[in-house]
């Protein structure tokens, strides 16, 4: 199952004593983080703390920004100063016990996710702590913890999602497809449950009825490894061999591709702080399709060299593959901003624009390019198309 | 970096010199109280000198050393010591070594040279290792004698021994033999044969080597080329047969020095791990029938973890830890650790050099004679190693490594980690030694494990056992439908608190020979809970609330035990 | 409308190469620097002579003999010529007591001879002067050969606490924990190293082995595959692979591996013993010289053209090793220089004909077609019935 890495978002508390400019500082940081401008969004809670140095939530979204950076240890020590300021402040231990499963320190994890429900029980921190005891072995405990999150909760997706894989582990796969299928009931649209789906099926025998499961996921996930490797296997298993040859042969490509991922991504988490790795990851991520994965890591790459126009331009046209087109304006602007005479920033705006069907946007941005090269061919070209 | 002011230096030099030190024992371990006692004067056994018959050519085989172990050669149940003697070139010295020295134990904690009385003070080779069984199911032990030439059978005849080499089967191979085990591959109850072969050497083809550029020095193994191990299947009728190639054990790499008998897959059928010097290092697991498969290099036990060939010299394997699986460990060159390889699950089996501790304080001695035993007897299997380098010299040439080195006793935790505790106890099991063949005894007949040692061209070293705080039950086994010895019959001991796991077999180590007595350490418990003994031909017998103290006989099928 | 067409540049990051000895300290005479820089230059393509006349040569222009000598004994310790290389950097130090990188690399030179014990005196000093992450680390190296391994661990962690991207420090860190069976820690120093040099494979190699041995090996055949590729000769990383690869259930390829290692291996052994045979005889070319040929038999193209200068420097005019050092150029594809080196040897003896065949056909595979007709009837000239040179000649006039 993917990492459900749930940040709770907690915007300013309405408590009456917070000074509106820290307020507003928030908000703005708030807005850079989740755009991705983490050294923004950093400094704007500076300028916070300089104002009012024991406002919980600067720290606590801080702690948000060091976790999305992977420097865990810094994002800890923010959310403990959290606690040690609002010791009941919601969502602090809760992101405390993801970072702890990101590094591998499950007892910790759970020491965390107790606390949190000693607070504010939920469903989703049950969940959380299900996972903990799983992956530490304790199967018991998570199911208790899995089943207390349904009672609490009875249309948490997730719940009966980690209650059935635990089922499936321990061999009872009717009873898993039964809690996978209410998983799925309640949230019908979730790729990562229709694998799952797909996969109890497979196992329970009915490779037939997993078909529509998998071909959801390769369909919108075409890097998707494992589906498609299971769904090969379930095309074999109803007769269709060389349909099925074509999909592991599939997986086998992708799979070189994931372990380049994983490669990367484990040492980048390793060393947060060693920009080529980020990069690394990113273009894998890329090469593999994974557009929003590729553009993450990027970001966290631009949060370690800022002035890297390249890697600016990367995100930008990554956002541009994901659809947004704003976001990549923006990007293409900030970069002509800081070094106008980067032709092929102007060229890459003036292809948004026009695609967009900004016509004069795009022309007046090619002849800014024209300025600093007067001999580039493929503005001109573009120029004339627009004529 | 800015310059420290004169001040800090000063403080900086004292740092230095303050914490260069070796590594500390970790603070788990137990506050130890481990003694042996050097009694080989005392013993009667400080005229014997193993010689290599070097007059200066250097020549490869000198380098090597021999074995030597224990042997109840007259069956009054006291352990009596046989030592090879090593050799001198025809044509080269004057004086002829004796191959073999028999000592009788006096059982007052003496010894006395009866190698003539018992009929081998007549052969004169150049010898190295010996290895002890009843084969043929006489009730006595007999013994086979490796050499540079032909290798020699000894038949037991009630206390003097025939060599009845010739005829046997086993007198027409004159290779290089090293290691030798007798165990029970097709167990049909005739031990069998399994014969390390080394390298192609001899006089003629001797290659001049070189540390320094001017000097002849020893060579090392990867100059010459290995020659195959040899299987001999015993016919039953005192006569062997050469099945090298029908049993399995052909292709094979040659230049090996030790083999150890196991049974890692728990079938019930011996399989056999085989130490090989500068090669990979083998598994042949027995398919049932007495043919074998190798499998080292894909179970992982063949190579260090970058797939390099190590030296391989003593090896010993057992249960060593609660996962209840086998672990081998093997004696390797300075700058490689001892081998440790745990059996996992299937065929696979996974490195725990380093993880059981052992791997680091290995990598600056060079380890020949290696075995399992319980030192402290609390039930856990310690490794005892004879350390000893090939070059003379060599610590001109290689800075911390040294031509005498000390004996390592690694001390079990119970969880697979081992301790070497030598440094801390000190005694003569620090003192640097050449050692090459080690082997294992209660000698003395207290419950308490003595050790053998051999050295190059050295003397012979006795140390007496005196940790005898502990409780312990000794175990003899005959079996009556299998070999007469019982090798391959494993015993499992229960008490309170341990579950032990031990295997009647011979060879392990290098060259050498242990007793076959299963010794279970208890402890300070009074008594074994259960004691399984599952026999060769597969059928099991259980006891109950065996008393320690004492040892006793077990023999197949009657249901009872009978001290001894 | 057309498409946007992504400009992704590609990051090219500089990694810094782990420097043994300290580079040479530039002088305040031009004249002298650019022998010096020159001399660099040579001594990189492992040209000791050239390298050497031109230390020479810098001399002539400074007073700063220091440098001088200093750069002497980089090159003699390339050579492995140990004695002349201590001799030059004692000389540095008379020069001048303070010369930085002096003792460090005195220090390497006594490590490279095994006397760790020296080595370990060598790098305090130079520790003293130069409180340094190059010598602490390597003061930590000589500890470990030592069996001092708490102090080794000190010294690498000093080092990493003076310059915590030093990633040669972190990877001996790892070594180190590795051995004292401490496989989390060794696998978080192993990946610090690998991160900071990505595109090290010495440290791809560690970080992958100790996957493996953690039973992570999934996480390790990415970066196996990638290291046979670059380096098929290297038999661990085939090993690894094959393991890891049984492991996740790719057997045969798994296999094939398996076998691949047992193949390099035997040629492993082979460079092994030359390696301790050049120790032992480090006057002798033609113990060079056989390395060399082991090393480019299995693609360590590099390392295989160091053996071969060496053993020119030993005997300058041994022309068979020139030859071979020719053969090595056009084997890595430099053809230039291939037939420079051709050109330089005729010119010194004419009437080597296998030489003037080799030219010849270089010349003739660069479509040089008179200069390859000339080079063979030069092979006729001392050699009238050479059959080859009889058969290509008429091969060209055929076509």
């Amino acid at each position: 199952m993917c990492i459900c890495v749930s940040c709770f978002f907690n915007a300013c508390q309405k408590k009456p004593d917070i000074d509106p400019a820290v307020a507003g500082l928030i908000f703005q940081a708030e807005t850079a983080f989740r755009n991705g401008y983490y050294n923004a969004a950093l400094t704007i809670t500076d300028s916070a703390l300089v104002i009012s140095p024991r406002e919980a939530d600067v720290y606590f979204l801080r702690g948000r920004v060091f976790t999305n950076l992977a420097r865990l240890n810094e994002a800890e020590a923010a959310y403990r100063t959290v606690l040690s300021l609002n010791p009941n402040y919601q969502g602090a231990w809760f992101n405390m016990g993801t970072n702890s499963i990101r590094q591998d320190d499950l007892p910790a994890a759970i020491a965390h996710y107790k606390s949190e429900l000693l607070l504010y029980p939920s469903a989703r921190t049950m969940v959380q702590l299900g996972r903990a005891y799983a992956d530490l072995g304790k199967i018991d405990s998570a199911a208790f913890a899995y089943e207390d999150a349904i009672k609490t909760d009875s249309k948490n997706a997730a719940a009966y999602m980690r209650l059935g894989h635990l089922y499936k582990d321990s061999g009872d796969i009717t009873k898993a497809i039964e809690y996978a299928t209410s998983g799925l009931d309640l949230d019908p649209g979730n790729l990562d449950y229709k694998y799952i789906m797909g996969s109890l099926l497979l196992l329970n025998g009915k490779p037939q009825v997993s078909l529509p499961f998998f071909h959801a996921v390769t369909s919108k996930r075409p890097w998707h490894y494992w589906a498609h490797h299971n769904l090969g296997q379930a095309l074999y298993r109803t007769g269709k061999e060389a349909k099925g040859q074509h999909y592991m042969d599939m997986a086998k490509e992708l799979q070189k591709g994931i372990q380049e991922v994983e490669n990367w991504r484990n040492l980048a988490n390793l060393n947060p702080d060693q920009l080529m790795l980020w990069v690394n990851l990113g273009n894998s991520l890329k090469n593999m399709g994974r557009i929003q994965e590729a553009k993450d890591a990027f970001l966290v790459a631009l949060s370690i060299s800022p002035m890297n126009f390249a890697l600016q331009n990367n995100i930008a046209n990554l956002c541009l593959m994901d659809g947004d087109t704003t976001q990549a304006i923006i990007r293409y602007k900030a970069i002509l901003s800081l070094d106008s005479t980067l032709v092929d920033i102007w060229l890459n705006l003036g292809v948004v624009h026009a695609n967009s069907g900004r016509k004069n946007d795009a022309r007046q941005a090619w002849m800014e390019g024209l300025e600093y090269d007067p001999d580039n061919t493929t503005l001109k070209d573009y120029l004339k198309t627009l004529n | 970096m800015s310059p420290c002011p004169a001040g800090k230096i000063t403080v900086f030099f004292v740092v230095i010199l303050f914490i260069a030190c070796d590594s500390k024992q970790p603070a788990s371990t137990k506050k130890m109280q481990i003694n042996f006692t050097d009694v080989t004067a005392t013993a009667g056994l400080a005229n014997f000198r193993h010689v290599t018959g070097a007059v200066g050519d250097k020549w490869f085989p000198e380098s090597m050393g021999s074995g030597g172990g224990f042997i109840d050669y007259n069956g009054d149940g006291w352990s009596d010591i046989l030592l090879v003697g090593g050799g001198t070139w025809p044509g080269k010295s004057v004086a002829v070594a004796p191959a073999l020295f028999l000592y009788h134990n006096n059982q007052d904690g003496t010894f006395k040279n009866v190698t003539a009385a018992a009929g081998l003070a007549d052969l004169h080779t150049y010898g190295f290792g010996i290895t002890v069984a009843d084969y043929d199911n006489d009730d006595d032990q007999d013994f086979f004698f490796t050499t540079i030439w032909q290798n020699h059978l000894f038949r037991n005849d009630g206390g003097t021994f025939t060599n009845v080499s010739l005829g046997s089967g086993l007198d027409k191979d004159l290779l290089w033999s090293t290691t030798a085990i007798f165990f029970d591959a097709d167990q049909d109850g005739w031990v069998d044969l399994y014969v390390g072969s080394y390298v192609d050497w001899s006089p003629e083809n001797d290659i001049w080597c070189t540390l320094d550029g001017s000097t002849k020095n020893y060579c090392t193994p990867e100059l010459y080329d290995g020659v195959p191990s040899r299987f001999y299947s015993n016919n039953g009728d005192g006569t062997f047969t050469d099945k090298t190639e029908q049993a399995g054990f052909l292709p094979s790499p040659g230049k090996m020095l030790g083999a150890v008998e196991l049974d890692f897959n728990n079938d019930g059928w011996p399989d056999l791990a085989v130490a090989s010097d500068t090669q990979r290092d083998l598994l042949y697991v027995n398919n049932g029938d007495g043919t074998f498969k190798e499998i080292g290099a894909v179970s992982g036990m063949a190579y260090d973890e970058n797939g390099r060939a190590r030296a391989g010299m003593g090896i010993d394997a057992s249960v060593v830890d609660n996962s209840g699986k086998e672990t081998i460990f093997v004696g390797n060159f300075s700058k490689e650790m001892i081998s440790v390889f745990r059996h996992q699950s299937g065929n696979f089996f996974e490195d725990r050099a380093a993880l059981s501790k052992i791997g680091r304080p290995s990598l600056m001695t060079l380890t020949f004679g290696l075995f399992l035993f319980d030192a402290e007897l609390d039930g856990d299997l310690d490794l005892f190693t004879a350390n000893g380098h090939v070059q003379i010299g060599i610590e001109h040439t290689q800075d911390g490594i040294y031509y005498r080195q000390p004996s390592h006793l690694f001390l079990n935790d119970g969880d697979g980690h081992f301790f070497d505790i030598v440094p801390s106890i000190g005694g003569p099991l620090a003192q640097p030694i050449v050692g090459r063949g080690a082997a294992y005894s209660d000698y003395d007949k207290n419950g308490t494990l003595d050790i053998l040692v051999t050295e190059n061209s050295g003397p012979v070293h006795l140390f007496r056992n005196d940790n005898n705080e502990n409780n312990f039950l000794r175990v003899n086994v005959k079996s009556t439908t299998g070999n007469r010895n019982g090798l391959s019959t494993k015993l499992v001991g229960i008490t309170k608190n341990k579950r032990m796991e031990r295997r009647v077999k011979t060879g392990s180590s290098f060259m050498s020979h242990s007793e076959t007595t299963v010794t279970f350490g208890l402890g300070s418990e009074e008594a074994l809970d259960s004691l399984y003994v599952y026999w060769p031909n597969g059928s099991m017998e259980r006891f109950h609330n065996i008393h320690g103290g004492k040892e006793i006989n077990i023999t197949e099928g009657r249901g009872k035990l009978a001290v001894q | 409308m057309r498409c946007l067409i992504p400009l992704l540049l590609f990051l090219y990051c500089c990694t810094s190469n782990e420097k043994q000895v300290v580079d040479v300290l530039s002088s305040s005479n031009p004249r002298t620097n650019r022998f010096l820089l020159k001399g660099s230059d040579a001594l990189k393509q492992h040209n000791f002579i050239q390298a050497l006349a031109l230390a020479d040569s810098a001399d002539k222009y400074t007073v700063q003999k220091a440098d001088i000598h200093f750069f002497k004994g980089r090159i003699y310790s390339e050579l492995g010529r140990f004695t002349e290389a201590e001799q030059a950097y004692k000389n540095a130090l008379k020069a001048t007591p303070s010369y930085r990188g002096v003792w460090n690399n005195l220090g390497n030179n006594a490590y490279r001879q095994q006397n760790f014990s020296q080595a370990v005196d060598y790098y305090i000093q130079e520790i003293t002067q130069n409180q340094a992450p190059i010598p602490l680390r390597a003061l930590g190296r000589a500890f470990v050969e030592l069996g001092k391994t708490d102090s080794a661990r000190t010294f690498f962690q000093k080092a990493i606490d003076l310059d915590m991207n030093y990633a040669a420090a972190h990877f001996n860190l790892a070594q180190l924990e590795e051995d004292e069976g401490n496989f989390k820690q060794a696998l978080q120093h192993a990946g610090r190293a690998y991160g900071i040099e990505p595109d090290n494979f010495e440290y791809r190699y560690v970080y992958s082995t100790l996957l493996v041995q953690m039973d992570r090996g999934s996480e390790a055949i990415f970066n196996l595959r990638k290291i046979v590729e670059k380096w098929p000769w290297h038999h661990g990383a085939h090993y690894n692979l094959g393991r890891a690869l049984i492991r996740v259930g790719q057997k045969t390829d798994g296999e094939n591996h398996l076998e691949q290692a047992e193949r390099v291996r035997a040629a492993q052994a082979k460079i092994d013993h030359l390696e301790n045979t050049v120790r032992a005889l480090p006057d002798d070319p033609y113990s060079y010289a056989a390395l060399a040929f082991a090393l480019r038999k299995v693609g360590r193209y590099n390392d295989a053209m160091h053996s071969y200068k060496v053993a020119l420097y030993l005997e300058p005019e041994n022309f068979d090793i020139w030859n071979n050092v020719a053969n090595l150029y056009l084997i890595q594809g430099d053809t230039i220089t291939a037939l420079a080196t051709y050109n330089y040897i005729v010119d010194r003896n004419p009437t080597l004909t296998d030489i003037w065949l080799n030219m010849g056909v270089v010349y003739a595979l660069s479509n040089q077609k008179t200069k390859a007709r000339n080079a063979w009837k030069q092979v006729l000239a001392y050699q009238s019935d050479n059959a080859a040179a009889l058969n290509y000649l008429k091969k060209l006039n055929g076509n």
